[in-house]
């Protein structure tokens, strides 16, 4: 049952990302949900189930963009796997810390993907996509405190046990 | 005695009142009618009084009665008209998706000489990731679409196809870092290469420096490498910058569509080897 609700969760993110936030976009950047969602599965479950749902969330990004396929798969799971090392010494419930950690980890994501690409795309000269790194975080950050509401009220109502941590 | 007396009084005066009445029977109706008006006649101006208050009231009562339903036929007229507004609304952007839509194979069979018919398609998603530069549209395998195949607006290059599916596509974008194009300078011919970088903006490679490059100067598609049909018009110089150093300018292009902007796009069906051995 908690796996059919991620999933679900997953899919309308991704339908969302892919529909609507371009609506949104300033100066072409559109905030990044599925980095929202992994933040706030990392902060919130253990570290087995925020290990699979980020899994699952990279996998949802790669499907929906273009470019190597597991390159977000990978990133997401290690990126996931930095929050759970350190997840214990902080309070999660904060807000502060939700945003403080969402932006940590968006321009750590951000920089490691543009690394990436920099290794895969020779030719392409990435060094000028690099000012897009503050910007996203920026607006990832912003979104947070809407996005982690509705995260929760939606798992609280379906009871969802991974929001206690073991 | 006296309470005989008294009886025989009643009895009396009842016969009295049983013969008047059956005497009254037998009067002509003409007499009748008169006594009855002469009767009623002083009456008149009090029932008058009263049958127009009352006529009054209950015709005050019919006309909140109507006003009431007036309101409700009013209120279900608006709602009719709001629908039907909401219908001529809908209607309007069916017609004009349609013109768009008319306007961009036009524009493409105006520009392009080619017997290939185009397949118009829907723009219904976008990259998530903020930097790459794709987008989805409702095309597919079932309507003949292929990897590499060309999409344009008019006459404008959007991308190609990079993955296909039954009946949808992924569209890499010109803008996208991974995009490569060959291409030419309107005016000078000088070839190139124009990449994207995802800002929205592209670049112009290999363009020597000792080209001479006007700003505002328009790229179109050389064709070199077969992938790309030549003369599909791509963007405009906005930016010519020579350092020092290098041995080739930093040419910025802005391309021709605004990919927010639009909603449909044309999918060029390239030509396959074996349409090519037929």
């Amino acid at each position: 049952m908690p796996w059919i609700i991620i999933i679900s969760v997953i899919l309308c993110i991704s339908l969302i990302q892919t529909t609507l936030l371009h609506h949104i976009s300033i100066l072409g950047i559109q905030p990044d949900l599925f980095i929202i969602f992994l933040v706030f599965h990392s902060l919130n479950s253990n570290m087995e189930r925020s290990f699979h749902a980020n899994w699952a969330t990279g996998l949802a990004k790669d499907i929906f963009t273009e470019g190597f396929f597991g390159l977000n798969t990978v990133l997401f799971v290690i990126v996931g796997y930095l929050i759970s090392l350190i997840k214990d010494t902080l309070f999660g419930k904060h807000l502060m810390t939700q945003i403080s950690v969402t932006f940590t980890i968006s321009i750590i994501y951000n920089l490691l993907y543009l690394f990436m690409l920099s290794i895969s795309l020779t030719s392409a000269d990435l060094l000028p996509m690099a000012w897009k790194c503050p910007l996203i975080t920026i607006y990832n950050s912003i979104i947070v405190p809407p996005v982690f509401w509705l995260l929760n009220r939606f798992y609280s109502s379906f009871g969802f046990p991974s929001l206690k941590r073991k | 005695m006296s309470l005989d007396s008294g009886r025989f009084t009643k009895s009396f005066v009842i016969y009295i009142f049983v013969i008047i009445s059956i005497s009254l029977l037998t009067i002509p109706e003409s007499i009748t009618n008169n006594i009855k008006v002469t009767i009623a006649s002083p009456l008149a101006p009090v029932q008058n009084i009263i049958s127009q208050t009352s006529n009054f009231f209950k015709n005050g009562l019919r006309k909140l009665a109507a006003i009431a339903k007036e309101a409700d036929e009013k209120e279900e007229m608006e709602k009719e008209i709001f629908l039907l507004k909401n219908k001529i609304i809908k209607q309007q952007d069916v017609i004009n998706v349609f013109k768009r839509k008319l306007e961009v194979v036009t524009e493409y069979n105006r520009n392009i000489d080619s017997n290939e018919k185009p397949i118009i398609a829907d723009i219904i998603g976008y990259d998530v990731s903020n930097f790459r530069k794709s987008i989805i549209i409702d095309v597919g395998k079932k309507q003949g679409a292929s990897v590499n195949d060309v999409v344009v607006f008019g006459n404008t290059l959007v991308g190609r196809i990079s993955a296909t599916g039954n009946s949808s596509c992924r569209v890499m974008l010109v803008t996208d870092p991974a995009s490569n194009v060959p291409s030419r300078f309107l005016k000078s011919r000088t070839q190139g290469i124009v990449q994207g970088t995802s800002n929205g903006v592209c670049i112009m490679k290999y363009v020597s420096r000792q080209t001479k490059v006007d700003e505002s100067d328009k790229v179109i598609s050389s064709g070199i490498g077969g992938v790309f049909p030549k003369s599909l018009y791509i963007g405009n110089v906005v930016e010519v910058k020579q350092k020092s150093a290098n041995l080739f300018k930093d040419i910025k292009i802005m391309p021709g569509i605004d990919i927010s902007k639009i909603e449909h796009v044309l999918v060029i069906k390239q030509k396959r080897e074996e349409d090519i051995s037929e």
